[in-house]
Parts: C-alpha cells; sequence; structure tokens
C-alpha cells in the first residue's frame, strides 16, 4: 500500500509511460509489439539492402546484354555456317557469363529480374525478419552488405526473446482458450447424453403409465364385470382394486425416477471430475497440431502446384525452424503481385504456427512432464528396490 | 540401525551405481546423440548419393544446352532478325541463370565442380546435415531431393530435435559445473584476498533484486533502523543509533547496511545458528533426535493432529546415511540430497506454520491448549531461534529446560557453520541474518511489562550462549547481546504497524494478542524464510557444482562473445572470409537461424570434408555452450527482468500489496510442500 501511496506522488507521466510499456507486454500489446518490430526490421531492412540488391542485379542484367551482343554479333562475324566455330565463341561468353552469375548468386542475387521483382520488396523484408527473429532462417533471402549483417545480428540478439516472450505469452491465452473449449465441449456432450437420457426415461415413464392405465382400465373391467355385489361394496373394491395397481405405477415411477436421477448424478459427477482435472489429451494437442501442418501443406499445394509430400515437408521444415529454404512459396511464380502474396500468407502462416505451437508446448508440458516424472519414479523405485 | 548396516555395507555398490548413472545419464547422452547423428547421415547418404550423382556436372550440359538452343534458334529462321534473336537469348540465358542459382544455393555447385566433380552428399556432408536437422539450423544448403529422404528428414527431426534438447539440457549440467568451478578456482583464484567485499557487494546487490525485496526490505528497515539511524517510514521511532542520521531512503540504508556487513557478519554466523538449514547437515544425527525427542514431547497432547509430523520423525532418521554418502554422489543426486535433507530437518516446524496458517482458525484451537502443547509448538517452529527462550520464560513454561538444551545444541552447531558455511551462497547472508533477526522483532511485540519480563530471561540466554561459545568474536557478540534487550520498546511502532497491515487476524478469545501476533509474525518469517530458502535454492541450481557463489551475467555472455570470436577467426583463417563474415556465421549458426548463405567447407575442396566435421563439432559445442550460459544465467536474468518489470510497472500486481506477495509464498510454500512429500516418499523407500 505504501508503494501505491508514493507513487500516485510520482508524476502522471511517468505513470503513463508506465502504462504504456505495461500495456505493451499486455497479450495485445505484445502481439503489436513483435509485428511492429517486425514491420520496422522489414522498413530498415529493404532500405538498407534493396539498393544494394539492385546493382548487383543491374550486373546481371548488362553481363546478360553484353553476351546476347556478342552472340548476335559472331552470327555476322563468324560464318553461320561453321558451327563449331560459332558455338566456342558464344560458349566462352556464356562461360563468362556464368561466372559473373556466380559471384552475383554469391551475394545474394537469385535470379529475379531488374525492376520486374525483387528479394526485398516490403513484404520479402518483413518475411525475412521474420524468419530471423523466430530464428527458421531459411536463407534464400539473406543480408549481404556489411551494415545489413551486423544489423541482422542487433535484430537477432533483441528480437529471438521478444518472440520468445510473445510466443509464451500468446501461447499462454492460446492454451486457456483451447482448455477452455475443450471443456465446453466435454460439458456439452455429457449434456447431450444427460438430455438424451432423460428423454429416455420419459419415453419409458409415459409407456409405463400407459400400462398401468391399460391395466388399471382391465381390473376395473374385470371387477365391474365380476363382482356384482352392491353399489357400496363395489366403490369400496373399485378404490382397493384401483389402489393396488396405481401404488404399483407409482413405485415403477418413482423407481425409473430415482435411476433417472442416479444416472444424471453419475454423469455429472463424472462430468465434474473431468472438468476438475482438465488437461487436454496429449493425443489431441498433437492431432491439432498436425491438422494445422495438413492444412497448411494442402494450401500450399494447392497454390504452388507441389506435390503433397513436398508442402508437408516444407510446412514441417518451417514451423520446426528448421528452415531449409530449398522449397519456399513465391519462388516459382514469375509474377511479382502474386508473389507478394504468397509472402504475406506464409509469414502469417508462420507467425500463427508458431504460436500454435507454443500453445501446444503449454499443453502438453504438464503431461509429458508428469509422464516423464512417473517413468523417472518407476526407475528409481525400481533401482531402490534392487539396492535394497 | 538399519541404516548404518546399510551405510557401511553398500556405499561402495551405491558409488558404482551412482557413477554408472552419471556415464548413462551425461556421457551416454552425448553418445547416443552422436550415434544419431551419424545413423542419420548413413542413412542420408545412402538415398540422396545415387541422386546426385545422377544431377552432379548438369550445369555443363545445361551450358552447352543453351549454346545449341541458341544456334538451332538461328539455323531454322530464314531471315534473321535482331529483335527475335536477341528474345530468344535474353529467356534463354534467363533459365540459364536460374538453373544456376537453384545449382549453387542447394547442390553445392561450384566452378571447379566442372572440372573434377566434388559431391555434396560425402560422408561429412551427410553428417552436417542430420545436425543441421536435428539442432533446427537448417543451412539448406545441403538439403535432400528425394521424396525419400523429405519424408525420412521428417521423421528424423521429429525423433531427433527432443533427444538433442535432452542431451542439451543434460550437458548444460555438466558444463555450467565445470565452467563455475574453473571460474571460481583459476580464474578468481588471484581475487581471493578481496573475496569479503566483493561478497558483500553482491550480498547487497543480490539482495535488492530479490523477488520477494519489498517485503524483506520493510521488514529490514524495521530491524535495522536501531542501529543505522532511522528511516523516514519510521520516522516516528526514536533514534537510537544515530551513526548515520544523514540517511532518509531504502537504498542508502541497503547499502550502508551492506558496508556494515564486515562487522556483524562474525556474529551472524555464529550467534544464531538454529536457521541454517545448509549447514545443518552434518549434524543431523543429533539434531535429529532432537527433533524427535522435542516433537514426541510437543505431539503427545494431539496426535490426532499432526500426523504429518510422525512422518517426518523417520524422516528424520535416514539423514546420518545421506549426509555421509553426499561427498561421493554425483553433483546433480547431490543436489537432491541437500534438498532433502535441507528439507528434512528443519521442515518440520515449517509445516506445522503451514498448517497454522493454512487453516487459519487452526492456531486458536492449539494456543488454547494447555501451556506444554503451545510450547512445543512455538519450540518446534522457531527451532533454536531466538524468540523461544523469551517466550517459555514469559509463559513460564516447564519445558524452557528442553529449549535451553537445544539452544546449546545450536550453539554446537556454530562451528560447523563457520567451517560447513563456505558451501552457502553469499548472495544469502542478509536474508539469513534477516531471519534471524524476525523473531526477535517479534520480541517486540510484547507488553512492556512482559519486556521486564523478559530482559532477565534473554540475559540468562544469553550466558548459554557465551558457555556454549567455543570460538571468538565474543567482543561483538556481547554488544550484539547487550544492545538487543532495549530494542522492544524502541521497535513497538514498525511492528505494530506490521501487524496491522497483515489481513490476517485470527479469533483470539482465550489468549492474549501478543501471543497470537507473535505466531502470526513467526508464521510470516517463516514464510519469508521459505521464499528465501526458494533462492538459496534456485542459487543451487544456479551452480550446483560449486555453490559459493552466483555467476555474473557478464561472464556468460563475455564466454558467448569469445567463443563467437574465435569460431570467426578459426573460419576466417580456413574459409578465407573476413573476420566479420565468420562472426556472422558464427551468431547465425549459434542462434540456430542458420541462413546457410555462408558455410565452410564450400570454397575450398581440398580438405573441406575436415572442415565439415570440425564445423559440426563446432556446431554442437557452441550449441552446449549457449545452453550451460542460459543455465547459468536464467535465475539472475530472471530476478533482473523482474526487478525492471518492477521498475517499469509492467509487473505491478505483486508489487501493489502485502497480501498478494504473501498469496505467492504461499503458493511457494504449496510447492514445497509437495516437494517434501517426494522427497519423503524417496527416504521411504531408500
Amino acid at each position: 500500500m505504501g508503494r501505491r501511496h508514493r507513487r500516485s506522488k510520482v508524476t502522471r507521466v511517468v505513470n503513463l509511460v508506465k502504462r504504456i510499456i505495461a500495456f505493451f507486454f499486455s497479450h495485445v500489446g505484445l502481439c503489436a509489439l513483435v509485428i511492429g518490430y517486425a514491420l520496422g526490421g522489414a522498413i530498415i531492412f529493404r532500405a538498407v539492402e534493396s539498393p544494394h540488391e539492385r546493382e548487383i542485379q543491374s550486373e546481371v542484367t548488362r553481363a546478360r546484354h553484353e553476351v546476347v551482343n556478342v552472340a548476335w554479333n559472331t552470327t555476322f562475324t563468324v560464318n553461320k555456317l561453321d558451327r563449331a566455330q560459332w558455338e566456342r565463341t558464344v560458349y566462352t561468353q556464356i562461360k563468362k557469363f556464368q561466372k559473373k552469375c556466380m559471384w552475383a548468386i554469391r551475394r545474394g542475387y537469385d535470379g529475379k529480374e531488374f525492376g520486374v521483382s525483387a528479394q526485398w520488396t516490403f513484404t520479402g523484408s518483413f518475411l525475412y525478419s521474420l524468419t530471423v527473429i523466430t530464428t527458421i532462417g531459411y536463407g534464400n533471402t539473406a543480408a549481404k552488405t556489411y551494415f545489413g549483417k551486423t544489423l541482422t545480428i542487433v535484430f537477432a540478439i533483441i528480437g529471438i526473446p521478444l518472440m520468445l516472450l510473445f510466443l509464451t505469452n500468446i501461447g499462454d491465452v492460446m492454451a486457456k482458450i483451447f482448455r477452455f473449449l475443450y471443456a465446453r465441449s466435454i460439458r456439452l456432450k455429457y449434456k447431450l447424453i444427460l438430455w438424451h437420457k432423460k428423454r429416455r426415461a420419459a419415453k419409458i415413464r409415459r409407456a409405463n403409465s400407459l400400462v398401468a392405465k391399460l391395466t388399471r382400465a382391465s381390473t376395473n373391467r374385470s371387477y365391474i364385470g365380476s363382482g356384482r355385489l352392491g353399489p357400496g361394496v363395489r366403490d369400496d373394491c373399485s378404490l382397493e382394486s384401483l389402489g393396488v395397481p396405481a401404488a404399483a405405477a407409482s413405485d415403477v415411477h418413482e423407481l425409473l425416477a430415482a435411476r433417472v436421477h442416479l444416472d444424471q448424478l453419475e454423469v455429472k459427477e463424472s462430468v465434474e471430475a473431468q472438468l476438475q482435472r482438465i488437461s487436454v489429451p496429449l493425443s489431441l494437442v498433437l492431432l491439432t497440431l498436425l491438422a494445422y501442418l495438413v492444412a497448411g501443406s494442402i494450401l500450399f499445394c494447392l497454390w504452388e502446384g507441389w506435390t503433397f509430400l513436398d508442402s508437408f515437408y516444407f510446412c514441417y521444415i518451417s514451423l520446426t525452424t528448421i528452415g531449409f529454404g530449398d522449397k519456399f512459396p513465391g519462388a516459382s511464380v514469375g509474377n511479382d503481385k502474386e508473389a507478394q502474396e504468397k509472402l504475406v500468407i506464409t509469414s502469417v502462416y508462420l507467425l500463427f504456427g508458431m504460436a500454435l505451437l507454443a500453445m501446444c508446448f503449454n499443453l502438453a508440458q504438464e503431461e509429458v512432464v508428469n509422464k516423464v516424472a512417473w517413468i523417472a519414479n518407476k526407475f528409481r523405485s525400481k533401482e531402490d528396490d534392487e539396492y535394497d | 540401525m538399519r541404516d548404518e548396516v546399510r551405510s557401511c555395507c553398500l556405499r561402495v555398490s551405491l558409488i558404482s551405481k551412482k557413477l554408472l548413472g552419471f556415464v548413462l545419464s551425461h556421457v551416454g547422452l552425448c553418445a547416443l546423440v552422436a550415434l544419431y547423428a551419424v545413423l542419420g547421415a548413413f542413412m542420408f547418404r545412402a538415398i540422396e548419393f545415387p541422386e546426385e550423382q545422377k544431377f552432379q556436372g548438369h550445369i555443363i550440359n545445361d551450358t552447352w544446352d543453351v549454346v545449341e538452343k541458341l544456334y538451332n534458334f538461328i539455323d531454322q529462321k530464314d531471315v534473321i532478325e535482331e529483335h527475335e534473336v536477341k528474345n530468344k537469348a535474353h529467356e534463354l540465358l534467363k533459365i540459364y541463370e536460374r538453373q544456376l542459382v537453384n545449382a549453387v544455393n542447394f547442390e553445392g555447385y561450384d566452378e571447379k565442380d566442372d572440372l573434377h566433380p566434388t559431391f555434396q552428399w560425402t560422408f561429412s556432408g551427410a553428417l552436417l546435415y542430420s545436425i543441421t536437422v536435428f539442432t533446427t539450423i537448417g543451412y539448406g544448403h545441403i538439403c535432400p531431393k528425394t521424396p525419400l529422404g523429405r519424408g525420412l528428414t521428417i521423421l528424423y527431426a521429429t525423433f531427433g530435435i527432443p533427444l538433442m534438447l535432452l542431451c542439451l539440457a543434460n550437458i548444460a549440467e555438466s558444463l555450467a559445473q565445470v565452467f563455475t568451478f574453473l571460474y571460481f578456482k583459476v580464474c578468481c583464484a588471484y581475487c581471493r584476498w578481496q573475496q569479503k567485499r566483493r561478497r558483500i557487494q553482491r550480498a547487497a546487490l543480490s539482495f535488492r533484486f530479490h523477488p520477494n525485496a519489498p517485503i524483506n526490505v520493510r521488514r529490514v528497515q524495521s530491524l535495522r533502523s536501531n542501529r543505522y539511524g532511522t528511516v523516514r517510514r519510521h520516522a516516528s521511532l526514536t533514534k537510537r543509533g544515530q551513526k548515520f542520521p544523514h540517511m532518509s531512503d531504502t537504498k542508502s540504508v541497503r547499502s550502508l547496511r551492506s558496508l556494515n556487513r564486515y562487522d556483524q557478519q562474525k556474529f551472524d554466523t555464529q550467534s544464531l545458528p538454529g536457521k541454517r538449514k545448509i549447514s545443518h547437515m552434518k549434524n543431523i544425527p543429533s539434531d535429529a533426535s532432537l527433533l524427535r525427542h522435542t516433537l514426541k514431547r510437543g505431539a503427545s497432547g494431539r496426535i490426532q493432529k499432526n500426523n504429518a509430523m510422525f512422518n517426518l520423525e523417520h524422516n528424520v532418521a535416514s539423514p546420518p546415511i545421506e549426509a555421509e554418502s553426499l561427498r561421493y554422489l554425483t553433483p546433480s543426486e547431490r543436489k537432491r540430497r541437500f534438498y532433502t535433507i535441507g528439507k528434512c530437518c528443519p521442515r518440520p516446524p515449517m509445516r506445522r506454520d503451514a498448517d497454522l496458517y493454512g487453516r487459519g482458525g487452526l492456531p486458536v484451537r492449539y494456543l488454547s491448549h494447555n501451556d506444554d502443547d503451545r510450547s512445543a509448538i512455538i519450540e518446534m517452529k522457531s527451532l533454536g531461534s531466538a524468540t523461544v527462550p523469551n517466550f517459555l520464560q514469559g509463559m513460564g513454561s516447564t519445558e524452557s529446560s528442553i529449549t535451553r538444551q537445544k539452544n546449546k545444541k545450536g550453539k554446537r552447531i556454530s562451528p560447523y557453520d563457520e567451517s560447513g558455511g563456505s558451501v552457502l551462497s553469499e548472495g544469502h547472508a542478509p536474508h539469513r541474518e534477516m531471519e534471524q533477526r524476525l523473531p526477535q522483532i517479534t520480541v517486540s511485540d510484547n507488553e512492556k511489562d512482559e519486556n521486564s519480563r523478559n530482559q532477565p530471561d534473554l540475559d540468562v540466554w544469553v550466558d548459554d550462549e557465551f558457555e556454549e561459545m567455543r570460538y571468538g568474536t565474543h567482543g561483538p557478540l556481547h554488544g550484539y547481546s547487550q544492545t538487543e534487550p532495549p530494542t522492544p520498546q524502541h521497535h513497538a511502532v514498525p511492528v505494530a504497524i506490521t501487524s496491522s497491515s497483515s489481513h490476517f487476524v485470527p479469533k483470539q478469545p482465550s489468549m492474549d494478542s501478543s501471543i497470537s501476533r507473535r505466531i502470526r509474525d513467526e508464521c510470516r518469517s517463516y514464510r519469508s524464510d521459505r521464499s528465501d530458502e526458494m533462492s538459496i535454492r534456485s542459487l543451487r541450481r544456479a551452480g550446483n557444482g560449486y555453490r559459493r557463489e552466483k555467476m555474473p551475467v557478464s561472464v556468460g555472455i563475455i564466454t558467448v562473445i569469445l567463443f563467437i570470436a574465435g569460431g570467426a577467426i578459426l573460419f576466417a583463417v580456413w574459409e578465407d572470409w573476413n573476420v566479420f563474415d565468420g562472426a556472422y556465421y558464427s551468431f547465425i549458426t549459434l542462434s540456430t537461424i542458420g541462413f546457410g548463405d555462408i558455410v565452410p567447407g564450400q570454397s575450398l575442396d581440398e580438405g573441406s570434408q575436415e572442415k565439415l566435421i570440425v564445423c559440426a563439432l563446432y556446431l554442437l559445442f557452441g550449441m552446449a555452450l549457449i545452453a550451460m550460459c542460459f543455465k547459468l544465467m536464467q535465475d539472475d536474468v530472471v530476478q533482473k527482468a523482474r526487478w525492471l518489470g518492477h521498475k517499469l510497472g509492467i509487473i505491478v500486481k505483486e508489487e501493489s500489496s502485502d497480501s498478494e506477495s504473501e498469496f505467492d509464498d504461499d503458493l511457494v510454500l504449496e510447492e514445497d510442500d509437495e516437494d517434501d512429500v517426494l522427497s519423503e516418499e524417496k527416504t521411504d523407500q531408500v
């Protein structure tokens, strides 16, 4: 309390700043912070790397023009019919061009045409900064200038912990949501079961009452038919005779009701028990992950025209943060706009996938730890037994 | 005793078993990972090598292809148009470029490949590949091309990544041990002589960053103010020792306190040994029997309530073995044992407290019993602490002799504290000190007439202490004990504040408020005590082998930077990169980003295979080193982050009120109790 008191004395500005910082470390704020960080990284990296890339691209283009011109000239200077000589000349030219290409590729050239498309577009650099802070590191786009490399290191040093923080945070929230949904689904399931049982019980009751009515009617009739002793006696008899089956029917009713109630209680208890230790089973968690992977691979399968295995491979390698970068969406498409779209989708997929992975870790952790502890305990006890 | 027999006969087998376990846990796991990597290398090589042989050298063919296609294009045309031919040439060259890019990036194509082809999927290449897979680095410069290879990669990663994580965690632990040992034995040997000063600084630092600092600081302030002048918060206090009248804020209190720890330390380590959990260990036999004795005495009246106590009793019996076999255990084992022991013997009071506090109503019930029971409870709670005699005398209990005896026992322990106290991490000195002081603050809770009664008793206790003291430092102790009695009057105010701020107000129908308050305060002191023990544990976790000191964060960071720099120079020399590229490569690799745009073993074909293996080794060792650094830094970094959070106002909850932090402590307590149960089971099994 004293602290709060003292804090009230502190200037309002400090409070505001604190609040802002605190907001940034809340769930939403952390999300915004990470995305903002990646966006900022994208802008910076683009600014740093884009000129270099354009330079390389223009070099390659120039070299290619040179080759084409030489080839064109040889067509005139060399006798056209002398195929061997023509081919030799052009081959040497292409070899030269190849060397130039190799030089360019080592500096990050990846075949994107100068002026048409580039690696370091905004989306491309956003994906780059994302792969850096998630430590996926595809490597198909990588900083090549010294400044860019230094910046990458700094960016990673700050970004990776931030990303981890974000992932734990968001994983926690998502795990909570998942757990809640799971609990809800279980409750719903049991409610359905209960409802079903109730309905069945009601049906049986109705049938029983019908039977009771019938028997009552029959006994009534029999009494009416057999004993015509007198009106006064008949009344008593009828009452008595009515009483017995009615009592039996009510007994049946009560029994049924009790049974239904018992059933309900049982189910309720089991529900409560389940809700008490509401730990999502490991299989469900793994299934969720697998479903996400499969969904992603189908998505890429359709868009990129890869085989299913290839796209699954891509998704898996990405989400485990291995990130080879040999398969990459958007690389096959010449059209720049489509490629940009694909890059955006890929980054969203990655970000959400990492969050999902964190959630799964969060969910599975407890159970896995429990299991490992159990195994260890068992092992230890066995050891101890031997020892004893 | 069964224990003794076992300790005699089976110690050797125990040691051998532990040794085997060590090998299995550390070396065995490493071997497993290595085996996994080699297996993966063979597998991927077998799958991918034939595929690579097929397309190896396709660039030459592609080059010729381009030439021929262009020639045919020109040849077929009757009229050669410059525009058409140039377009065609551009197109062909573009395709050629793409092929080249693919070949260079993912097939390891090099200019020299045309002369004598080199293969990516050699054994060392495949080894590097499998390592990059299960460390999730994933350079991508070597990657599978066949569907089978890709599918197997998925499987391989699924099993490899958890294995690697397990191995890293394991290796990091042992590496951390070695590293801590090296750091403190080798690097810091020269600065032993000024260790005391450093210790003080560090103690002050770690105290300040302690998670429970808010509570403790307050307590310490209230405790300390008589010695170091007054704090602004407790301005209403009478100024007693006005050595530092200028001091007005908490920081200066702390710093001054830390400065003055020179003279305090001496009697701090000796005067009140009762709560030395770790140093208790070697004295467990005596202490344990004593404890049992008192427990039985105390528990005679209320068997029904403390089954837990009896459980603990036979726990207490096992420690002798533990203490003896302690030094033969592996460090991790030892750590575990430490917990067990540390929990076994001083725990009973804790449990009682937890019970007392947790059930809320219970303290009242206990206290409404007769005197014997009550005193027993208090006695158990404050095992050897200073309050006990006071309290007992004040209550006129018949059991004071026992407590006196126990105090003596405690004193006898004190030599060990001197020698064995080195096991303790110094970061804890202040907390310990605080714990020891806390009972005294509760003394001050008494009314004045009780104080007057207390004073002679306290003197008696001091006399006892003097009798039992075998070591020096009579001077400070004397001063200490003499200054102590008057404190209550001066501390009436802060204590009142503390107790009024506490949310726990028991019903007290049949007893005077001072007792209940004391119990409550003791509860609180123990609970802070618990949290402190937690942090002791975390410290132990940080450097479990050599628990003298905590590793500073800077050392770890410097180590990593040195490792990266070493890698940079190594690769710069070998690969003809410049140093910056080497550093970049090292960083990208060790952070497991792994772009793969720069990878060793590509520029030179001569001996590149060995380089790939060295690269793999560098990589694995680097990962282990980083994991180690994480392990070493973890606690410190978490503490600092939390402190920063407090400072920036991100973590407002814990800071806002006393009750919530107490709640946190509650949680900690519960966890510990669970641990305790587990350890009990373990000891039972043994």
